[in-house]
This record gives C-alpha cells, structure tokens and sequence, in this order.
C-alpha cells in the first residue's frame, strides 16, 4: 500500500461499482490480490483488505475512534489522499527535539507553565476531512487541546493545556495520519504573520465605519441639498450638520487614523509622502467645517466629503493588502525547505555519538543516515550506500541523479530512493543552500533602494501645491482679508491632488482585482508600472516552459506484445513506484496483477506476470539481465542515440519488448507566448540548469532568441545582473529554487504556482494555475493600466490648473470645489474601472476558444511498429 | 418634521449596532476561514461517540 497512485477522481464512481462487488479493498480501492483474505473490523463489519498495511492503516484509524473518516472521504476533491498515507511506525524521535526545553524554544510559544503552543504547516491540508481527521486523532489522546486549522493556509495551530503531553507525540500523530507537519518558527509566525492578520483585521472596522459613517453623512448631505432649494427650518438643518459632524468626527478620527499618523511620520523624517496631502485634505475639509457648524454660521460644510474620501481611500488599500497577504501564508526562509532538526552521529574526540540538531547547526565531519523521501540538510560525501536523488531544487536537474560512494550531495536535494550514510563537507555558512539564502537577501535590499529614489521625485509636486496655496493666502489677506480664509480653504481643496494622488493607485488595484480573478496574482503592484518598458524576457526551462512532469513521447515495440499491451504492463509494474518517469504512467489504469516486484535502485523494476519475468529500466541493466541480446535489441540501442529525449526500457526474459521515450512535455501554452512576445518586438532566452541535449529539443521550434543550458543558480543570477548592467531591465519567468537568486535579481520574477514556496515568496506575480498565455494577458493588462493612468493622471492636472486659478481669484466658493474635487475622483475611478472589462473581456474569449479547442497535448500519442 | 429628532437618532442607534456586530464578527475570528466552516455542517457526529474507549458507540449502530 506504499504509496499507490490511485487517481480516485477519474475512476471513482467505476471504482465504487467494483467497491460493492466486493473486489477492492475497504481502504484503498486496489483490487485485492488472489488467494487474499485479509480482514479489518471497520464500525464493527468486517471489510476487505488488499495488504497488511492498509489493515493496520484501517485498524490504527478504527483504534482511534475515527471511522467515520470513511463516510467523509468521499468529499476529497479528487485528492490522492490515501497515496500519502505511508505506514510507517510512530516515529516521534525525529520530532523529539519539541519535548527538549532548550531545542524547543523556537517553536513553542509558552504562556504559563501549563499552556503552550505550536504551529506547524501541513502540506496536505485539503478539505474538512483532513481538519476533521487531525481534530479528532488529536483530540482523541487528550482533551485538553485545542486545534485551530486554517485550509487556505495550511496552517494547523495547537494550543496545549496539558502539562505533561509530549508535543513530538502529538507531531507523530499528524504524521502517522499521513501528512507531513512542518514545524514552523514562533519568530516567523507570531511577530509578521499575527501582526499582518490584525492589521488586516483592523483595516476591514475601518472600512466598515467608513462606510456606514458615509451612508448616514451622504444621507443628510443630499437632504440639506434639496432643503436650501426649498424652505428647509434652520433648526431641522443645523440638526442634520450637528449629527453629521459627530458621525463624521467618529470616521476622521477612527478610520482616517492612518492617514494622519502616516503623514505626521512622513512629516517627522521631512519626507512628503502621499499621505501628506491626503490627510491634508481630509483635515481642511473637516476641520473647517467644525468651525463653522459650532460657530453657528450657516455656511456649507464638507463633512461627506471628507468621510467619503476616507471610505474610498481605505478600500482601496485594503484591496491591495489583501492581494499581497494572500500568498505569504508560509515562512519565507530557506530553511523552511529542510526539515527542522536532525539526528546526527558526531565524533568527539574517538567516540561517535548521536545528537539531535538544527540543520544550522551542522559541523564538518557529522554524517547522518538517510534512506527514501528525506530531504538532505547538508552538503555532504556519499561514504556508503546508493541514492537516488532528486537535484531539480537546487540545480534544476530534471532527471533524478544516481549517486554512488564518494559522490557529492547537495543540500536541499531529495533522495527518491535507496539508503547511504553521508558525512558533511563543510559547516551550515559555507553550504550551497546557506549561499543562495544569501543572495536573494542581497538582491531584495538593492531592491527597496530603488525604490526609495521614485518616491522622493513625487514628493516635489506636494510641496510646491502648498507653497502657492500659502502665497495666493498671503495675497488676499492684505487685498481683502475677510475674504482670505474662504479662498484659501477653496483653493486648498481645489489644489487637493486626490484625483491625482488616486490616478496611479486605483488604476493598479482594478487591475490586480482583475487580474487576480483569472489567476494572475500580483504581490508587487509596482510590475504594471514598469512591465511595458521591459522587452527582455528569460524564462527557466523545467517547470516554466515544461510542465515537469514526464509525459510518454512515442512507443516503438520490437518484441511479440502490442504496443497498448506493454504500456498497461509497465503501467501495472511502476503503480507503485516513486522514479519521476512512472509518473509518466499514472494516469493510466492497468488490470494487470504483477507479482514479486522488485526495485534495484537508480536502474529498474523486475515483476513477474502469468508465470513470466519482466524487466523494466534502463538500456544497459535490462541487456544484463535478459539471456538473449537479440539483433533487434541492437537495432533499438542505435536508433535511439539519435533521440534526445530520456528513454525506458521493457524486456521479458526472452526478449526485448519495447522501448519508450519519455519526454517532459512543453507547456500547450508556451509556444503561443513566446510567438506573441517575439510579434511585439521583444527578447526571449530560456535560461537552464539542465544538459544541453534536453534544452536544445525542449526550444526547437519556439520563437526564442537563444538558451543557454548547465547552468548553476549563480550562473542565472549572473546573465542577469550583466544583463542590468548594460543598461537593461529584465523579467525573469521561473519556478524552482535554483531560480530563487536570479528571480530575485531580476527587475519583475514570476514564479508558477507550482513552483516552490521560497521562489514564490520573492516573486512580483504568481501565475496560479500555470497558464503562460496569462503573461500575454498581463502585458496587456499592463499596457492598458499605463494608458489609464496617464488620462486620469492628465485629468487630474487638467482639473487642478482650471479650478485652481479659479479659486485663486476668489471665483469658486468651497462647497463648489468639494463637489468638484469629489467628481473629479469620482471620474478617475470611473475610468479606472474600464482595466476590468478589458480582463473580462479576454476571460471570456479563453473560456469560448478553450471549449472548442480543448486541451491538446494532454494524450499519449502511441506509434505502432 | 419634528418626527426627524427621533428617527435620525434612532438611525444612528442602528448604525452602531451594525458596526458592533461587525466588530464582534471581526474579533471572534468569523472572517478568518470562509472555505471550511462550510463544511462542517457535514459533521453528523454526536458529540462524545468518537472515543475509542467508548464501546457503546458500536452497540448502537
């Protein structure tokens, strides 16, 4: 029951049929072997069992009190739920560093002696099944906790009431279940993530008193309209402005409060930020006005225009917030990708003891024990053992790479099979994957210094709208003072740039809403600003261009079976196998029964089927192992050394069946882009850390100016930044860690979904579901936010040089400049809006072509011979 | 028109009571998961039955 691939949502509903003809396993839906007669008591019914490990998985989930699991499954979406299921025993020595005071400190937060607390992220989180399941298993061992889980983040938070329960136990749990608990650090959690989410709280009252203070405040204003035309009681009027000035003080003083604090801040550092004018205009459209309504005088106020302007600017930033909090639900570190502490054997002096950890804390000459799916902490010597090990994090290798005794490996690699001992080569700082931390921390500070520089320009266009305001004041008091306070006031909320302040940023955030309802997530909104200017585009290969995942290119069949025969054959033997190439095979659904498979690590997979042996692998192995090397054989061997895509072999005992080339496929998108980018003049390289011969196949046939391959994350970061130097911007498409420095050295990065969470959280967008037609989209979207932004930004200056002067020669009361300034935003916003049509427009085209379309180079093409 | 000095107060007594039941919302942490709660009304479990010790449960059914 290792993890099985079942697809339970392409076959479920058959799978169910079969499930009541009693041929499946209870457990796992995997027809049960012959002469099998396995049984576990489920709400105490006897039920089929295919292997001894779904039995103890049902029996362990039973012993827990939670059967009811089996109802709940079928609401899983699809998931591979029970594939992640592994059997292994409560191992809680690997978390037993929580239960240690001194190792624990980092990851428990301890209230008082009896409450302690503790988040992890769960990888595997999908839906209420999942929460429910944890809750319960949890729970089950003592009642005296608290699990809060959080699906959209992945978040699992344990608030602890018992003194004496071991935190490791109740980590082994959740692992035993199946999922894969990350520690997370109390730093990282509690200090950014607490503080983001009651910011986030924070600014939705806001919002909420802004707006219900704006209804009430609109309410009365329109009523005073209408009552000056006609015969209003002064006490009705005054009552209505009395009221309206007490909501209005409520929304100024609570929800403009950021406003104001921001702008004395920005005051404080002689810096004249946005907010400067912003709360600039709120207090002369305020203040003033409660001068006047306490003084009696009947002159108009402006206290809906003030609580309205607050209102809509506070929408706005919180729409832009949410945008970039979405994503960052996980910690942002590299380390992250490694587990959280280690056992280790270190030698002191003659003696080799074991010690638990911090990957950080590795010292040269420490070696360490891996076997299948852990994840390797350090840079190390292979001194015994054969691994199989997955590099495509740190140097986008695509294929697993064997590795033998004296072998280098890397930290952040995975081993996908086999067992060995490795020893460390050199301590945490010096390691490969401490290096490339190093660089995106470089990279991202040369980054906010940039930015520090533009704002400092838009500042000068504050200062010198206020030194004229204060001259033309100046002018009236001594040409005719009584009329000076009335002028300034109108001039101040004539000369007020919200209009112009607003221009940029409501423009941007219609676009990422936009933009984000078709999957395009923009965490730096500044990307539609500059994207237009920029015309070199370097993407990565695997994972970007490609799917990463491996797909069956052709079959060419030498021997007696059909070439739909051998493909069900391989597809029954790899079913339960990790290699990257039975990916390849998942997805179909194979009847065959394979007996006594056996894997030899990093070579192939041996079964026997209807009394026959079957060798699947690679070329060399399978030619060792079958006793006739036929001439066919021979001719396959040559054919092949003129294919460049990655080949696997099927061979009987007799002879050689078949051969299969295994290809990652390009994403059905990518040609398109890269088509449409070359159209509008601009300069596509793939960059890769694959081998030539893989990139060379991979770009034949794309609109790309050139690839460079065997490239290591430095390397990347390097093309890049001469690149920059040569005067240039340039936008990095990537997905994988060894994309981490050079998208971070890049002017834009974006990062595919899929991709991992260390280059995600250093991205400026984030494709979702990893369609790359969606760049063409933003580039678009992009454009049209540029020409937006210059109409409302022409408007808004065209607005202001008329009214101003108007105002200046004392030709426009206050009320008239209010309205107008209102109006004014009003349009800005209006116009704005228009980015989204624009989206939806296109949406709606993708939705129309992918319908007749439908997906292409998804199947399998099969050549017969 | 005199009837405007109750209602524009009761208006306002309303208002606040919208924004309190907002703020509790808020604080009680109602705005937090809008994807699981959901679901959690598939939940058909009687409170106390999960517990393996309790062998009634099986009786029961």
């Amino acid at each position: 029951m290792r993890q099985t691939s079942t697809h339970l949502q392409a076959t479920s509903s058959e799978k169910l049929t079969s499930h009541q003809a009693e041929q499946v396993c209870f457990h796992c839906y995997e027809p049960i072997p012959a002469f099998t007669n396995i049984t576990a008591v489920v709400a105490g019914k006897q039920q089929p069992m295919c292997c001894m490990g779904c039995k103890a998985i049902t029996e362990f989930i039973e012993h827990q009190g939670l059967s009811q699991f089996y109802q709940h499954r079928e609401r899983l979406d699809g998931q591979d739920f029970f594939g992640q299921i592994s059997q292994q025993q409560l191992n809680v020595e690997k978390w037993s560093f929580l239960d240690d005071k001194e190792l624990s400190k980092d990851y428990i937060v301890t209230k008082n002696s009896d409450h302690r607390e503790i988040t992890i992220f769960v990888k595997d989180l999908y839906c209420s099944s999942c929460s429910w399941l944890i809750n319960k298993a949890l729970q089950s061992e003592t009642q005296r906790i608290q699990v809060h889980i959080d699906i959209t983040t992945k978040r699992v938070v344990l608030s602890i009431d018992d003194p004496v329960i071991s935190i490791a136990k109740l980590i082994g749990i959740i692992a035993q279940l199946g999922y894969e608990p990350l520690i997370a650090k109390v730093g990282d959690i509690k200090a950014i993530e607490i503080e983001a989410k009651r910011e986030q709280d924070r600014s939705m009252k806001r919002i909420a008193v802004a707006a219900f203070g704006m209804m009430q405040v609109m309410t009365y204003a329109i009523a005073t309209y209408f009552g000056m035309t006609s015969d209003m009681q002064v006490e009705h009027y005054r009552f209505m402005t009395l009221i309206s000035m007490l909501i209005a003080t409520v929304v100024v003083f609570y929800s403009g409060k950021p406003f104001f604090d921001n702008a004395i801040n920005d005051l404080k550092n002689s810096h004249f930020g946005m907010d400067v004018p912003i709360a600039l205009a709120i207090s002369v459209a305020y203040f003033p006005s409660v001068i006047q309504t306490l003084s009696r005088s009947n002159e108009h106020v402006y206290f809906d225009s003030a609580v309205m302007f607050i209102f809509l600017l506070l929408l706005g930033r919180h729409l832009e917030i949410r945008a970039r909090h979405k994503l960052s639900g996980s910690n942002s570190d590299v380390q992250s990708l490694l587990p959280q502490a280690v056992v280790i054997n270190r030698l002191q002096e003659t003696t080799r003891i074991r010690q638990t950890i911090k990957p950080n804390e590795v010292e040269v000459g420490d070696r360490l024990q891996l076997s299948t799916d852990d994840v390797i902490v350090f840079d190390g010597k292979l001194i015994s053992g054969r691994l199989l090990v997955d590099e495509s994090v740190t140097s986008g290798e695509s294929l697993p790479i064997v590795k033998g005794v004296g072998d280098t490996l890397i930290a952040g690699s995975k081993v996908i099979n086999g067992d060995g001992l490795i020893e460390a080569k050199n301590n945490w700082l010096d390691s490969s994957i401490a290096k490339i931390e190093q660089k995106i921390q470089s990279a991202i500070k040369s980054e906010q210094f940039e930015l520090r520089t533009n704002q400092a320009i838009s500042r000068y266009f504050i200062a010198g709208v206020m030194v004229l305001t204060l001259a033309v004041t100046s002018f009236w008091m001594f040409y005719q003072s009584d009329r000076a306070f009335e002028i300034a006031l109108a001039m101040l909320i004539a000369a007020c740039p919200c209009a112009f302040s607003l221009a940029a940023p409501i423009a941007r955030s219609a676009a990422t809403h936009a933009l984000r309802t078709v999957g395009i997530l923009l965490t730096n909104n500044q990307v539609l600003k500059h994207l237009p200017d920029i015309s070199t585009w370097y993407f990565d290969k695997t994972g970007t261009l490609t799917r990463g995942e491996p797909e069956i290119e052709t079959i060419e069949t030498v021997g007696s079976m059909s070439s739909g025969e051998c493909i069900h054959l391989i597809a029954a033997m790899v079913k339960q196998n990790e290699h990257v190439f039975s990916k390849a095979f998942n997805h179909i659904e194979s009847q065959l029964y394979i007996t006594d498979i056996k894997e030899v690590a990093g070579q192939g997979l041996s079964g026997s089927y209807v009394n026959k042996q079957y060798f699947v692998g690679k070329k060399e192995w399978i030619c060792q192992n079958i006793s006739a090397y036929s001439a066919s054989c021979r001719k396959l061997a040559q054919f092949n050394n003129q294919r460049q895509t990655s080949e696997m072999w099927l061979a009987s005992q007799d002879e050689v069946l078949a051969v299969i080339f295994i290809k990652d496929q390009l994403r059905p998108s990518a040609p398109a882009l890269l088509a449409s980018l070359k159209e509008t003049g601009n300069c596509s390289i793939v960059l890769s850390g694959d081998k030539h011969a893989a990139v060379r196949t991979i770009c034949r046939g794309l609109a790309i100016d050139s690839f460079v391959s065997g490239l290591l994350p430095e390397d990347k970061q390097n093309i890049i930044r001469n690149k920059q130097r040569s005067g240039q911007k340039v936008i990095m498409v990537g997905d994988g860690v060894n994309d981490a420095p050079a998208l971070a050295q890049s002017d834009i990065s974006i990062v595919m979904a899929s991709g991992s969470e260390l280059s995600q959280n250093n991205a400026d967008v984030i494709l979702i579901n990893g369609n790359l037609n969606h760049l063409d989209l933003l580039k678009g979207v992009a454009n049209k936010t540029r020409q937006i932004t210059k109409q409302n930004k022409y408007w808004a200056i065209f607005y202001n040089a008329t009214i101003l002067p108007l105002a200046a020669l004392g030709l426009l009361t206050p009320w008239i400049a209010a309205i107008g300034m209102s109006t004014s935003s009003l349009l800005v916003m209006l116009n704005s809006l228009r980015i989204s049509r624009t989206v939806a427009i296109e949406k709606r085209k993708k939705t129309y072509s992918t319908k007749i379309g439908g997906k292409h180079g998804n199947h399998v093409r099969i050549n017969t011979a | 028109m005199e009837i405007m000095f109750v209602l524009i107060p009761l208006s306002i007594g309303l208002v606040g009571l919208a924004i309190w039941a907002f703020f509790w919302a808020i604080n009680s942490g109602q705005f937090d998961d809008l994807d699981s709660p959901s679901l959690s009304i598939l939940d058909e479990e009687i409170k106390g039955t999960y517990r393996s010790k309790d062998k009634t449960r099986i009786d029961r059914q």
